[in-house]
């Protein structure tokens, strides 16, 4: 029965000439005058401004992407510089390094070469005053001895050597002395 | 205006008090109360009829129901009402002032005019007649009084408030400040979806910022106007068809007037010719024809975008009413209780759907009024 009823309602509202379908020229012309007042007045005192308004912002915002853009480039630019600088001072750095390492080395060499020849040198010198030395004592030593052998071969056989006597054999028993501790 | 509800009789003084309004007699009858049903005459037409049935021949009546969604001369409201003695149909008097007796009740809040014409004295249409003096007996053109209705004073009312949402939001951004605010970010991005999405597209990028005042102007007026149908007791203005046709006629004037600026006037009438690449002979002959058929396709053009408006808007709304009669149908009986309950969600699910309708269609008016631009400024 409703189900009826709603249809024949739907049926009768499409075939319907009711006024919603019913051109009213006077309301249609009011609503033509308001509509043309109010894009005239939204033009003056909106449209236009905003319309400005969002080309300022936009103009703006370009600019903004513009100048980010620029100041990137400026930026990877001076990154790449630093990056070139940084790249040689490195190798400056290594170049640095190896040659000091190198003066290290050569003094090293120098030094040690040096200290090699000077310890050689205070051997060799030490050797020669001990040699000197030795010589010395075994002159002495065997100048004494002499000298008491003399003195006492003297007093055995009862005379005396002369002084040229005395040296031979001095020099005798050091030319003994040294040939036997050579031997 | 036939109409075959038989609380029309009761309600004769309320229609005699209007019937300067022709188009809103069905509105008074909508305004009238099932409870007051004079069975006499009602009986009299369907003997057999139950109280139901006859409260959905009332509720459901095709007068009652459109009566809510028409235009009228006064806004549904509550206000001092003269009392109506039912006996007598007269108003009623007291009988120690001699003035007649008043009551706060439902009423129509007149909108007060004062023109020369009236529905019986038109300026225009006068007797069914319309311009030429031919006689009109589908009454598919009213009389013309220039008194202005509900949806003119709603109209009026969307303007100013789009005037007021707008100017002062202009003078914050005008210098290129951004929004501050969620009411004017979603103004801002509402106002750059319509260009980006809408004004571009349709006209093209280079044409686009000319016409764009326009289309905005379009696209806000409808969805204000829209908006407003939605609000309990006021009307949605553009469920007239003289409303849109109006617009329509806003869009016919620019596109024609963009068309003839750009090419001139022979040269916009030749444009809607197509190319024939045929035999001359044939050409003489079908390029007429088909320049006429383009030409009142142009004009069908805008008038479809009246009446989708139109449709849509009315449809939605009557179908609103629909749902809440089921309600007046039932009310007094036992159904009201399952009755009721369902109505109200469903009439909830409508008016959420009537809501998605009225942006849907503000953005389908703007953007067939940017493609109609474009297609003028770029015939082929």
């Amino acid at each position: 029965m409703l189900t009826e009823r709603l249809f024949n309602t739907a049926m009768l509202l499409g075939a319907h000439s009711h006024p919603p379908l019913q051109f009213r020229v006077d309301t249609l012309i009011f609503s033509l005058l308001i509509f043309l007042g109010l894009a005239a007045i939204l033009l003056k005192f909106a449209w236009k401004p905003i319309m400005e308004g969002l080309d300022s912002r936009e103009g703006r915002i370009a600019d903004d992407i513009e100048n980010a853009r620029l100041a990137n480039e400026q930026a990877q630019e001076s990154l790449k510089t630093y990056q070139d600088k940084l790249a040689g001072v490195e190798g400056e750095a290594s170049a640095i390094i190896a040659e000091a390492k190198q003066d290290a080395l050569a003094a090293k060499e120098k030094i040690v070469t040096e200290a090699k020849t000077e310890a050689q040198r205070e051997r060799d010198k030490a050797l020669a005053d001990i040699s000197a030395a030795k010589n010395a004592a075994v002159r002495d030593l065997a100048e004494t001895s002499v000298d008491s052998a003399v003195s006492l071969a003297g007093n055995i056989v009862g005379r005396s050597l002369n002084k040229d006597d005395h040296s031979k054999l001095i020099q005798e028993a050091v030319e003994r002395f040294k040939s036997g501790s050579s031997a | 205006m036939n109409n075959n509800n038989p609380i029309v009789d009761d309600k004769k003084h309320d229609e005699d008090h209007d019937s300067h309004d022709g188009a809103d007699g069905a509105a008074v009858v909508a305004h009238g109360d099932p409870g007051h049903v004079d069975h006499s005459t009602g009986h009299s037409a369907h003997p057999e009829k139950s109280g139901i049935e006859k409260a959905m021949d009332w509720y459901l009546s095709p007068d009652h129901l459109i009566g809510h969604v028409q235009d009228a001369h006064y806004f549904e409201g509550f206000g001092f009402k003269e009392e109506i003695d039912e006996a007598t149909g007269k108003v009623k008097v007291d009988k120690e002032t001699g003035e007649p007796v008043v009551s706060f009740a439902k009423n129509k809040i007149k909108i007060p005019w004062v023109s020369p014409w009236t529905e019986d004295k038109p300026l225009i249409g006068e007797n069914g007649t319309f311009f030429t003096g031919l006689k009109n007996d589908n009454q598919f053109f009213g009389p013309a009084t220039f008194q202005p209705s509900k949806f003119i004073v709603l109209e009026l009312i969307g303007a100013l408030i789009l005037c007021a949402i707008f100017i002062p939001f202009a003078r914050k951004i005008k210098n290129g400040d951004r929004p501050k605010g969620r009411f004017s970010n979603m103004l801002d991005s509402t106002l750059l979806y319509v260009r980006d999405e809408i004004a571009v597209p349709g006209i093209g990028s280079h044409d686009a910022k000319r016409f764009l005042p326009f289309v905005w102007t379009v696209f806000f007026f409808v969805l204000v106007l829209n908006l407003i149908g939605m609000v309990p007791g006021l009307g949605a203005a553009t469920g007239s068809i003289s409303v849109t046709t109006a617009l329509a006629i806003a869009v016919f004037i620019v596109v024609v007037g963009t068309g003839m600026k750009k090419m001139g006037v022979v040269g916009f009438l030749k444009a809607q010719a197509p190319h024939l690449d045929i035999n001359p002979g044939l050409k003489l002959v079908l390029l007429p024809m088909i320049w006429a058929i383009e030409v009142f396709g142009l004009m069908v053009k805008h008038m479809v975008l009246a009446v989708r408006l139109f449709a849509n808007m009315f449809a939605g709304h009557l179908v609103l009413g629909v749902f809440v009669a089921f309600i007046g149908v039932t009310w007094g009986s036992w159904m009201s209780w399952g009755v009721a309950p369902v109505t109200i969600l469903a009439s909830v699910a409508i008016s959420l759907l009537e809501l998605l309708v009225a942006f849907i269609q503000a953005y389908v008016f703007a953007f067939l009024t940017s493609l109609f631009i474009g297609a003028a400024i770029h015939p082929h």
